[in-house]
């Protein structure tokens, strides 16, 4: 019975250290709070980051570990082990103002001051966001054990150790 | 070294329950059906309503292994025994009756519970992946909630055919009407989710999950599995000291 | 060795035992006769500590056998059918229950020439092999003590007297057997003792020849070459091959001898008459 189980339980963890799931799984993902994420190390995931096509620039700020980065979508990043948080940093668009100028005209001798009102535009900077951002997780594979190599050795170790059984009793 | 006579006893019981090749079977199949773990947690984008539900009996292949192999253990075992008459074999063994119903406990119930406790936390461990051990502890508490009411339905119907149904059908009826019953009053007030949370504590757990709340009525309906395990344990254990064939 | 009084037992509100007293002494054959629904199997597995008893006192070895591992470890239990598991094979169950004694089985395999068969499935043993396997399983933890409860019923006539030869080897050796029977004519070839139970209550124990005595006016059976001749000479009435008449023996014969009318076979008062008439049949 001993050797039985040994060999079968050998010939698993062989298995599943050399198994890993590979169809590509996408989500979509609505960020207006900030969105937190952990990685796992077996899971190889890309993050695809834009914002919808309006006037307004949204800036994203990724907060991974120590690291911290601003960065503005569309961009594309690789999401290693640990924790992710994605949120909104700000967002920008441009305002259209409007303001009075005095024109000076000189003509026959005659100097007129025209006061016209003109447009200009304005790049407005606010952290209070209102516009989402989208982050698509695309999760390209992920292994079924964290300890490959250990996984590998131990099953190896647990075949030999059911044929060396086996031989033991077979002699 | 000659071992105790309880041990030999002990060994004779386990091994046929147990005989070649229900364990080289068994274990690698608990092994590795637990991929799926895997599987919901990429699913689920790495959260814990993926892990929660990885774990819920009858989508958990190794917990639903588990479960069977104890039915079958029960029923169609030691139950076959004690409708056939081939349990005198074991009452006329040199050993108390109390004992004797602990050896069958502990092989028939004890034994694939151990198993799938085993195979899970060792794939937890090779995994990486982050389940917590509270869902090991609902499990563990409903699996010998739903076991020993089967024992106690197997001593007292003395009929394998009708132990199989009404086990079913009781267990059946718990987790799936209790399920709905906890849907019903996570959406329409909290009245009595302390006790129907004791039917089937998965809906709670991916409450909490998808709404990151905390519900403290799952540890009441823990806590009546808990009663309810312990008084149908006695009670086989009574039956079966009483049991006259 | 084994101590009855007053022994009662109810199921279900139907008294099935009324008050049954005897005494099994050490080293005797002790033969429990009754027909069937008598309450043999019923005493006997009170005796086995399989069944509770309602009232009275039952004492094996000295001590209550209901779940006494004491009493199971000096007593052995045979029924008609072998109640083991009936997947294992002869040589697991055997071997199984050796461990569990710590006795080596290869002996007793071998004395009762069990080799040819030890891998074969119990389910699949006749009746006779599967009662040796019984006998040899009683055998093995060396009991004082062994109960059978009608261990011949399924066997054909040469397997019940090769079980009865076993018996009487084994009694010598020291062993006590009860055994319970309703086929009178090949138990009373060997028991020493005699207990009789009908409806529920004991209506004799004691030693064979005393039961066999208080059947008083003895019946006899002959069988003869002339049975018309031999009914005007002696009387009494043809039963099947038998001539049935009440009488002193002596007398029949030497007034057959006389009227020249051979006697091919003679048999007095069986137990089956003595249990007829104790019992009130």
């Amino acid at each position: 019975m001993i050797r039985g189980i040994l060999l079968s339980i050998g010939i698993t963890l062989i298995s599943l250290s050399l198994l890993s799931i590979t169809s590509p799984i996408s989500n979509t993902i609505i960020v207006t709070k900030p969105y937190c994420i952990s990685i796992p190390s077996t899971a190889k995931v890309i993050a695809i980051m834009y914002e919808n096509s309006t006037n307004v620039t949204v800036y994203v700020k990724i907060i991974h570990g120590n690291f911290t980065k601003i960065i503005r979508p569309p961009c594309t990043i690789m999401l290693t082990h640990g924790k992710w948080i994605f949120e909104v940093y700000n967002e920008t668009y441009p305002k259209i103002s409007y303001r009075s100028i005095n024109e000076t005209i000189i003509e026959k001798n005659v100097t007129i001051i025209i006061q016209k009102t003109v447009n200009y535009t304005n790049i407005v900077t606010t952290n209070n966001a209102t516009y989402p951002i989208y982050v698509r997780l695309y999760i390209k594979c992920m292994k079924i054990l964290k300890f490959q190599e250990l996984s590998e050795i131990l099953g190896i170790i647990m075949i030999i150790s059911s044929v060396f059984l086996y031989l033991r009793k077979r002699f | 070294m000659m071992r105790s006579r309880n041990y030999q006893i002990f060994s004779v019981i386990f091994k046929e329950r147990f005989r070649e090749p229900t364990l080289e079977f068994i274990i690698p199949l608990m092994l590795s059906s637990n991929v799926f773990i895997n599987a919901f947690y990429e699913r689920g984008n790495f959260t814990i309503y993926g892990i929660i539900l990885a774990f819920i009996p009858l989508i958990s292949v190794s917990e639903t292994i588990a479960f069977a192999l104890a039915l079958r253990n029960i029923i169609f075992v030691t139950g076959d025994h004690i409708y056939r008459g081939s349990i005198i074999s074991f009452l006329t063994f040199p050993i108390k009756r109390t004992d004797l119903f602990l050896m069958m406990y502990f092989s028939d119930v004890i034994t694939p519970y151990i198993i799938w406790l085993s195979t899970t936390e060792a794939y937890i461990l090779m995994s990486g992946i982050p389940v917590p051990q509270f869902l090991i502890l609902i499990y563990t508490i409903g699996y010998f909630f739903t076991e020993n009411i089967i024992l106690s339905i197997a001593l007292t119907f003395k009929s394998a055919g009708i132990a199989t149904l009404l086990s079913s059908f009781i267990i059946g009826l718990l987790f799936i009407f209790g399920g709905m019953l906890n849907y019903y009053e996570l959406t329409q007030g909290y009245h009595v989710l302390g006790i129907t949370s004791s039917l089937n504590p998965y809906v709670l757990l991916l409450y909490e999950a998808v709404n990151r709340k905390t519900l403290p009525c799952i540890y009441e309906g823990i806590t009546i599995e808990l009663i309810i395990a312990t008084v149908t344990f006695f009670f086989s254990l009574n039956k079966f000291k009483r049991l006259e064939i | 060795m084994i101590f009855i009084e007053n022994l009662t037992k109810n199921f279900g509100g139907k008294e099935v035992l009324k008050g049954v007293s005897f005494e099994v002494k050490k080293g005797s054959i002790t033969g429990f006769i009754g027909p069937n629904g008598a309450g043999k199997t019923t005493t006997i597995k009170i005796i086995s500590g399989l069944i509770r008893k309602t009232r009275g006192v039952v004492k094996v070895l000295g001590e209550d056998p209901w779940d006494n591992p004491k009493v199971h470890e000096k007593m052995s239990v045979i029924f008609t059918n072998l109640v083991y598991p009936q997947e294992n094979t002869v040589e697991e169950y055997l071997k199984d229950i050796g461990r569990i004694y710590g006795t080596d089985i290869t002996e007793l395999v071998d004395e009762f020439k069990l080799r040819p068969h030890l891998k074969k499935k119990l389910s699949q043993l006749s009746s006779g092999l599967a009662q040796r396997v019984q006998l040899v399983a009683s055998l093995i933890k060396n009991p004082e003590l062994i109960i059978a409860d009608e261990p011949t019923a399924n066997l054909d006539p040469p397997a019940r007297i090769e079980f009865y030869e076993e018996v009487k080897k084994l009694n010598k050796q020291g062993v006590t057997f009860f055994i319970s029977s309703h086929i009178l004519s090949e138990l009373e070839k060997i028991i020493t003792d005699v207990v009789f139970i009908n409806e529920g209550k004991v209506t004799f124990q004691g030693k064979v020849e005393k039961a066999l005595k208080e059947a008083e006016e003895e019946e006899i059976l002959l069988v003869v070459n002339d049975p018309e001749k031999a009914i005007k000479i002696i009387g009494g009435k043809i039963e099947g091959s038998y001539i049935k008449v009440k009488g002193k023996v002596r007398d029949i014969v030497d007034r057959l001898d006389d009227a020249g009318v051979e006697i091919i076979s003679l048999r007095r008062s069986s137990l089956d008459d003595a249990f007829k008439k104790l019992s009130n049949i």
